[in-house]
């Protein structure tokens, strides 16, 4: 294990991404504290993902490096697919399996014997879908069915890091305080770190203890999200965002 | 209403620039396969036909009577080196053809009876091929002579020539010269089944190879296409366990796919010779002249002048030896190899199964084409080589050879090498694009035949 990144559960230096002639990433730094919650704001195309992609050592950066449990992301990706989870923003399913089935080799990929039994039955609550649900193939699934089954896959084989780009997407309003509280929880109780995106202000201010809202590949503002809000004189973290982001400009010029 | 919906489908159609990829492929590999082919055809034609035929003759009974025909088919521009031979002998080593002529039916063409001539052509492929020239050049001159002596018998101008109908009886008969045997058989079925036989076969495991293709390209798309691709690889799955678990899985169905073509195949075959069977038994006449060549040859003749040869039905052309079978299993298991790693690059580079599809498609009928045209190839030429030594194309052009002609050259374990090379180089540089950026830059280059608008 690399000695860079203790004491932090992720460790991003300077990360810098160019895609062609595409600046995605200018030099990104932040930290995520073990077990703890930590969100990446963000409009459409701001590096989320790409960042994401990154940790999850599905892509290499331009430059710089990023730590996860020690690990370099770079130099040992294989170590860093052990201790991480990543749930994709679009991800689906495989169309011609059942739920169980999907839940089950998941299962199998990570352990052996009787954790491979405790994982599917984590998967099978966290999913919350019924024992008919889940003996259906995953193609009569609803776009929320499949959200759920996909996050109680990132969930279940309780990664040190998981890493969730927009986990609550495509679900209703009770799903999604239904998702939030089982992220928290398996956070809290397994000492899970979850590091996640969202577009959604009112589901960063409730899951997230740190912020970092990103911008065109910056990170414009980083901190606990009362910090952020006082800092820039916001109701909300909502606020705080247009006056951050995009509407930034004219919130200056206005005010 | 029609003609506006007509439009508007063909407007929709016309702008989508996948539907160019077909256009393309066909544009591109069809002249590239047309240049393998040109290598070898014109290498045939300058063995085939501009070299010269050294033919022997042998005259059965041979009578006085006979000369005069002898010297008209001499005189004849198409073969050269005619000698004679009279006595019992193997077929002539040095020679393309022996030449039998059953010397009462000379007399009998004065009479409005035909010359019986059986041409024994030797021939290293059962196809349409060097043999079936010097056969067909044989033959020409022996109908050519046949009617020359017709028209001096009955002193006619030579200018009625071409009116008189065939006044020949020609049999050819294929000696295969790796099997030192000859094809004579006298039943209608196992004529049928075996010119049946070996183009079927080598047809199915290409079909096969294109569905195993097809099978992990579409199993790659729909990874593309649902973003399971990415999960996939952030799970600790080493990268060649994910490529060996598509082959291994398009391999089997695969495997499953033969298995239905074959049982298909053999419901297929039992069905057209039970129909074959019946007609012959009302009427022997009526399948003779299915394939008159094969049909009618006196066992006496070939043992007499062909001694040492074997007679050999048809069958025993397709039944093949545990040698043979062994390197259509090791090209098998490479074109599955291949079909899998190469379709795993093409469902990779697709964003979704459409366009997957519209490539993997598309190569079909590119494949099918070059494989007719191995029929026109010789196992020796360049162009073969080229075809043996890549398993996609090298498993049907060998099942086919080693059926018809018995190819037993030793250079066949060189082919199965170099295929199995380049099956594990296509193999690793699968593996290597598995990865999201390379994909992601493959996809954006095919992003060209997407929806402009």
């Amino acid at each position: 294990m690399s000695d860079k990144g203790q004491g932090f559960s992720v460790d991003v230096r300077q990360l810098e991404k160019y895609y062609g002639s595409i600046y995605a990433l200018k030099k990104i730094s932040f930290k995520v504290e073990r077990s703890s919650i930590y969100c990446l704001v963000g409009p459409n195309g701001a590096g989320k993902t790409t960042t994401f992609r990154i940790l999850a050592t599905l892509i290499l950066p331009t430059s710089g490096d990023a730590y996860i449990e020690g690990y370099s992301v770079i130099r040992e990706p294989e170590a860093v697919r052990r201790v991480i989870s990543y749930l994709p923003e679009e991800v689906g399913a495989y169309r011609n399996i059942t739920g169980l089935e999907y839940l089950e080799v998941i299962a199998k990929i990570y352990y052996k014997g009787r954790g491979f039994e405790e994982a599917v039955e984590r998967g099978i609550k966290i999913s919350g879908l019924s024992k008919k649900d889940l003996r259906r193939l995953m193609k009569q699934y609803s776009k929320g069915m499949k959200r759920r089954i996909q996050v109680a896959r990132a969930l279940m084989i309780l990664p040190r890091v998981a890493i969730l780009d927009e986990p609550t997407i495509g679900l209703d309003p009770v799903q999604k305080v239904e998702l939030r509280s089982i992220i928290k929880s398996y956070s809290k109780s397994r000492g899970i770190t979850v590091l996640l995106s969202t577009h959604e202000m009112a589901e960063a201010e409730d899951l997230c203890e740190r912020v970092a809202i990103i911008d065109r590949g910056s990170i414009v503002a980083e901190g606990y999200v009362e910090e952020i809000i006082r800092s820039v004189g916001a109701k909300n973290l909502e606020d705080a965002f247009v006056r951050l982001v995009s509407g930034g400009e004219n919130a200056k010029n206005s005010g | 209403m029609l003609r506006t919906l007509v439009k508007k489908e063909i407007k929709d159609l016309i702008r989508d620039p996948r539907i160019w990829i077909p256009v393309l492929i066909g544009f591109l590999v069809l002249p590239i396969f047309g240049l393998i082919q040109n290598i070898s055809i014109s290498t045939q034609i300058s063995q085939g036909y501009a070299r010269q035929i050294s033919a022997q003759v042998a005259v059965l009974d041979s009578q006085g009577i006979a000369r005069d025909f002898l010297e008209i088919l001499k005189a004849s521009m198409m073969i050269y080196n005619i000698s004679y031979v009279d006595r019992e002998d193997a077929f002539p080593r040095e020679a393309d053809a022996l030449i039998v002529i059953n010397a009462s039916s000379i007399e009998s063409l004065a009479h409005g009876g035909r010359v019986e001539t059986y041409i024994f052509y030797k021939t290293e492929l059962a196809s349409f091929s060097t043999g079936q020239g010097i056969s067909f050049r044989i033959e020409r001159a022996i109908i050519d002579a046949s009617r020359i002596y017709v028209a001096r018998m009955n002193n006619l101008t030579t200018s009625i020539l071409p009116t008189l109908i065939y006044p020949s009886k020609v049999y050819s008969i294929p000696y295969i010269q790796g099997k030192n045997a000859v094809i004579a058989s006298f039943d209608a079925n196992q004529i049928f089944i075996s010119t049946f036989i070996p183009i079927m076969v080598p047809m199915i495991f290409l079909l096969i190879s294109i569905f195993i293709l097809q099978y992990s390209s579409v199993s790659m798309a729909v990874e593309n296409e649902e973003k399971t691709l990415e999960v996939l690889l952030s799970m600790p799955i080493p990268r060649r366990d994910i490529v060996l678990a598509k082959l291994a899985a398009s391999g089997f169905i695969g495997a499953l796919s033969l298995a239905g073509f074959g049982l298909g195949l053999l419901l297929y075959t039992e069905m057209l010779t039970s129909s074959i069977s019946s007609f012959k038994t009302l009427n022997p006449n009526i399948t003779q002249g299915l394939a008159p060549q094969y049909i009618g040859v006196p066992p006496q003749i070939i043992h007499k002048y062909l001694q040492g040869v074997e007679i050999q039905s048809a069958y025993d052309l397709i039944s093949l030896s545990p040698q043979t079978i062994a390197v259509i299993v090791i090209y098998a298991l490479e074109a599955i190899l291949i079909a899998g790693a190469i379709g795993i690059v093409i469902g990779g580079a697709s964003s979704d199964v459409r366009m997957a599809n519209t490539i993997s498609g598309s190569i079909t009928p590119a494949l099918v084409i070059l494989w007719l045209a191995t029929g026109f190839i010789d196992p020796s030429s360049l162009s073969a080589r080229v075809l043996l030594s890549n398993p996609l194309t090298g498993l049907p052009f060998y099942s086919r050879i080693a059926m018809l002609e018995g190819y037993s050259s030793p250079d066949i374990y060189i082919y199965l090498v170099i295929s199995g090379l380049e099956a594990i180089a296509i193999t690793i540089i699968a593996g290597n694009t598995l990865n999201i950026e390379k994909l992601e830059r493959l996809k954006k280059g095919l992003s060209i035949f997407r929806k402009a608008k």
